[in-house]
């Protein structure tokens, strides 16, 4: 029986340096080691593809129903929310404030359904080069093959959507990794018709008529910020945001899914589900269901910082140190498919509603980090 | 012109309602004023009273004014005082935009002082030391 995936090696193609560059991805050489692996890439028979694709709509779905859960039985406290970011939440959600995108984590060896890992529904990154970047490596190297990949095609639909005709995006301007992501979201809103204005969230105004504003003292009609809700929930400008809620993408509601605290919650509300790991708030609560290895991650970390990996009350994997005295999820450890001293993680992107693509970053550690490398990835007929 | 002459009944009326809406605002005296533009307010309100005031003033010779006539004169100039100090408070509110207001405080506090009308700046961002990637 054919293998449903595998790593596979390729020469590099002639100058892929500058090819990616000019795509766009210019930090494919983080710390001397290479983010984008030109070297090596992942090959998928259709059908494992399609049991991605399906897993990220089935677990699309159970987030919703636990969105609307969160919201009627106030659990709000689960998910470690300030107390003044509920209202906003709360209003986002009933609205239904408009979601661009999110990327699930799944882990999946091939045995068994694919298992969620978490949802980076808010701010997620690896975008340019999953939309981008290994669509041109397939076009160069694989022109005859396939790819679950309409990521660009789904933004530009989406930002159709928007009902505004000008969009600002804001990150923090430092970080070169979301000022590129900001600006590849940018390009996909212009070729919806829309004007982009790109800017730092520093250079974001308050007006005296109650408006954000860029720096040349326009309102923002909408903004797209590369940044997370719970770090604005701590800054000066949140409390002002009232009635201006609605013109933030990704909306407000997205705090209860960017959460590991929703882990608990999802497998509450299914337990045994096919697609989920056992999840709990605490270690002992997951020891009693027999369970011996288990991963801590904090509620909300990013890149794999401070999340440990346990055996038999053992580490044996750990992320970059994270904040310390943050809250703790407990989930079940899963299997990832490892190859030449790889651990692969399944990124499956969601844009509205839809799974429009698949994007594998790999590890030597079981801890995807920030210098995980990207994997781009083919299907075979 | 014939001088219009209400009828004892609609004189009655009048004074009656005018006598309610002293009997209303006597209640509330104390720091609240601004029940004169409260839809749920039964009865006349001030403003309708007063015209109702102005339009039979010309037959007040076949009228013997009751106790509200007699109370309302000399208090109107206090009610409308009352309400035009909650107006000016209204719109001082309003133009202030308590939101603004407190950022632009919070700003000079931090020693970045806002131009008069500008947008105070910096309230988001100051997080970002690290990336939001996940």
């Amino acid at each position: 029986m054919r293998a449903k995936f595998r790593l596979q090696s390729r020469l590099p193609r002639p100058a892929w340096k500058a090819r990616v560059e000019a795509a766009g991805l210019i930090w494919h050489g983080a710390g001397g080691v290479p983010y984008w692996n030109e070297n090596q890439h992942l090959v998928l028979t259709l059908e494992a593809a399609e049991v991605l694709e399906d897993a990220a709509t089935a677990l699309h779905a159970l987030c919703l129903d636990a969105c609307e859960q969160i919201v009627r039985r106030e659990w709000w406290a689960r998910l470690a929310l300030p107390d003044a970011a509920i209202g906003l939440i709360q209003a986002s959600w009933l609205a239904r404030d408009v979601s661009l995108y999110g990327r699930f984590d799944l882990a999946w060896d091939g045995s068994g359904p694919p298992k969620l890992l978490e949802y980076n529904a808010d701010t997620p990154t690896s975008l340019l080069e999953a939309a981008v970047i290994q669509w041109h490596w397939l076009e160069d190297a694989y022109p005859e093959c396939d790819q679950l990949n309409s990521i660009h095609e789904a933004l530009v639909e989406r930002w159709r959507a928007v009902s505004e005709p000008s969009v600002h995006f804001a990150c923090a301007w430092d970080q070169l990794e979301d000022r590129q992501t900001i600006a590849y979201l940018a390009e996909t809103a212009e070729q919806a018709g829309k004007a982009v204005v790109l800017m730092d969230m520093q250079e974001i105004g308050f007006s005296p008529q109650g408006r954000f504003t860029d720096s040349d003292e326009q309102p923002i009609d909408k903004l797209f910020k590369l940044y997370p809700w719970e770090w604005m929930a701590h800054e000066p400008f949140f409390a002002e945001i009232g009635q201006e809620r609605h013109r933030f993408i990704e909306p407000a509601w997205k705090m209860m899914l960017s959460n590991k605290g929703l882990l608990p919650i999802l497998w509450e509300l299914n337990p045994g589900h096919p697609l989920l790991l056992p999840a709990a708030l605490s270690r002992d609560e997951l020891c009693a269901q027999g369970i011996s290895r288990w991963v801590e991650k904090p509620f909300f970390g990013r890149e794999g910082a401070g999340v440990v990996m346990l055996e038999n009350g053992h580490r044996v994997a750990e992320g970059a140190a994270g904040q310390p005295g943050e809250p703790l999820v407990y989930q079940q450890s899963a299997e990832l498919f490892s190859a030449e001293r790889n651990h692969f993680v399944w990124g499956l992107w969601m844009i509205g509603d839809s799974c429009r693509g698949l994007s594998v970053r790999g590890d030597p550690s079981p801890v995807t980090g920030n210098f995980s490398q990207f994997f781009p990835h083919r299907i075979e007929g | 012109m014939t001088a219009s002459r209400p009828t004892p009944e609609a004189l009655k009326k009048v004074e009656d309602a005018l006598g309610r809406e002293q009997q209303l605002l006597a209640s509330q005296e104390k720091g609240v004023l601004g029940t004169a533009g409260n839809p749920s307010n039964p009865g006349l309100g001030f403003g309708s009273a007063l015209m109702m005031y102005w339009l039979i003033s010309g037959n007040r010779g076949s009228y013997r004014p009751g106790a509200g006539f007699q109370q309302a004169g000399p208090q109107a100039q206090v009610w409308q005082r009352g309400i035009d100090e909650q107006r000016r408070s209204v719109s001082a509110y309003a133009a202030a935009n308590p939101g603004y207001g407190r950022l632009v405080a919070q700003s000079n506090r931090s020693g970045t002082p806002v131009t008069a009308g500008q947008s105070v700046r910096g309230g988001f961002g100051a997080s970002g030391k690290s990336s939001s990637a996940t």
